[in-house]
């Protein structure tokens, strides 16, 4: 398993250093933080990790290493646990980019909001990055890299559609909804999602041919 | 012993469908896999290493049923390279070295010498030859028993494909290791292969010896006008031409006595392949 998160972390790596991503995000950065806007981008940093470790479908399907790991000594599990494990990793990689981020724009004095707000949409961003891929790597699995995407757009727009004429019919100010239960319920379903998006991603690899 | 033994191997796909595959691979031995395009060699291998999900039938590896842990022992090469292109041979040595538990970097370095790979190059500045070689080296340095291979040959220059075979014999020189080959090249079973298996539309048709094969296989040659002399029981496959006829029959002894009009000549595996899959019936 260490060796698959090894594989996708050196494409990764390689991937990144090539194209200039990596000094692209730190200029952006930078640029954010002096601006005032360095918390705003210290939440996308957030999704930018997890995109990168979902790149990893993109790479395994481009050079066919999805057909060797099926010969690989290591269990259907093993290898989506893995694929977990290297996007779990990203995130984590996005959430210290991200609080370094915060903490330069506090010592810039650029924050525009308090700390405690920073950091409860940071918990929320972090909640809805996790939601997300734990939607999109069983999206994924199924789709395929390209369809996938194709897939998972249609999805969101289905729900926030939804979400919008939900909005539209129910006055939402009767509800005494806070940033804080919002926050709750979004961790609490990205906690719950977790193990099922995993049971779905390896049900759906073991039905998978190569 | 045998270390890979398939019984009733069933797979349907639409327009093709894998019929009742039984083989075994003894230990020790090159065996030869060959058929058309699409006659069921790759659905095979990769029922084997479980790239493909069988509908019925039963795959024993070294008398176990299949599973992670006797994948330990299989090594694989696919008719191209499945390693990113982005990465050198040493990270591939790291990741494959965490992977499989008999890993020797020594093994996989010496073979990379060998076959001209270099370490700290991108695999995307390879030919597709080296990406060839780097798969037959991946698949050897965690010494495997059973080595499955699929086309690797294709693409290689005649010296490179001399190597690889030297090394296919080097391998079950000890007599411990087995290799399966599904090739085109029938020149290389020529040279390597103890048995020879010839699948045709998802069914074996040919499960032999090779020698054996390439003893009791025959061509019959003769004008047109003598055709008429055969029967038809003893036609495995046909060609004819304007002023002459081919004809593949087995039992070339009792041929010989039979039609002693007729020229009898040996077969080599790719006559056979083309007179039984190309050939016409009269």
């Amino acid at each position: 398993m260490k060796g698959l998160i090894k594989y996708d972390f050196m494409q990764l790596a390689s991937g990144i250093k090539g194209g200039f991503i990596l000094l692209y995000l730190i200029v952006m950065a930078i640029m954010n933080v002096f601006s005032g806007d360095g918390n705003m981008f210290s939440y996308i940093i957030i999704f930018v990790g997890g995109m990168f470790g979902i790149s990893a479908f993109n790479y395994e399907e481009t050079y066919h290493w999805d057909r060797f790991t099926a010969a690989l000594p290591l269990t259907n599990r093993q290898i989506v646990l893995a694929r977990y494990g290297m996007v779990g990793i990203c995130v984590v990689l996005g959430v210290a980019a991200s609080l370094l981020l915060g903490a330069i724009s506090v010592i810039a004095g650029t924050m525009e909001i308090s700390l405690y707000e920073w950091i409860l949409s940071m918990v929320q961003c972090l909640a809805i990055a996790m939601i997300y891929l734990e939607i999109m790597i069983p999206i994924m699995y199924r789709f395929g890299s390209e369809r996938g995407r194709v897939v998972s757009l249609l999805l969101f727009l289905i729900f926030f559609s939804l979400t919008c004429v939900v909005i539209a019919f129910i006055d939402v100010s009767e509800y005494d909804v806070t940033i804080y239960s919002v926050m709750l319920a979004l961790v609490a379903v990205a906690i719950i999602l977790l193990p099922i998006s995993f049971a779905i991603a390896a049900r759906v690899r073991a039905k998978k041919e190569f | 012993m045998n270390v890979l033994e398939i019984k009733g191997l069933c797979k349907h796909y639409t327009g093709f469908s894998l019929d009742n595959i039984d083989f075994s691979l003894p230990v020790g031995t090159i065996t030869g896999l060959v058929g058309r395009n699409g006659s069921g060699k790759t659905t095979t291998i990769k029922s084997v290493v479980g790239a493909v999900h069988p509908d019925g039938g039963d795959i024993r590896i070294l008398g176990q049923e299949q599973s992670d842990h006797i994948m330990q022992e299989i090594g694989i090469v696919y008719d191209e390279c499945c390693f990113s292109d982005i990465l050198h041979l040493k990270q591939m040595n790291s990741v494959l070295g965490s992977i499989y538990s008999n890993w020797s970097s020594d093994l996989f370095y010496g073979l990379c010498e060998r076959y001209g790979l270099p370490l700290d190059k991108k695999i995307k500045t390879f030919s597709r030859g080296m990406k060839q070689k780097l798969s037959i080296a991946a698949a050897l340095a965690h010494n495997p028993k059973l080595l499955l291979m699929d086309e690797p040959t294709g693409g290689l220059d005649p010296v490179a494909r001399g190597e690889i075979l030297d090394d296919l014999q080097e391998f079950i020189e000890d007599g411990n290791h087995t290799v399966l080959l599904s090739t085109h090249i029938t020149t290389d079973l020529d040279r390597v292969a103890d048995r020879i298996i010839i699948l045709s539309e998802g069914k074996i048709r040919i499960d032999e010896d090779k020698d054996i094969l390439l003893h009791e296989y025959c061509l019959l040659k003769g004008s047109p006008e003598q055709l008429s002399m055969l029967d038809d029981e003893d036609i495995l496959g046909l060609r004819k031409g304007t002023y002459s006829f081919e004809v593949l029959c087995k039992g070339r002894e009792e041929m010989m006595k039979k039609y002693p009009a007729l020229t009898c000549d040996r077969v080599d595996i790719e006559q056979i392949l083309v007179l039984m899959e190309g050939g016409v019936h009269r």
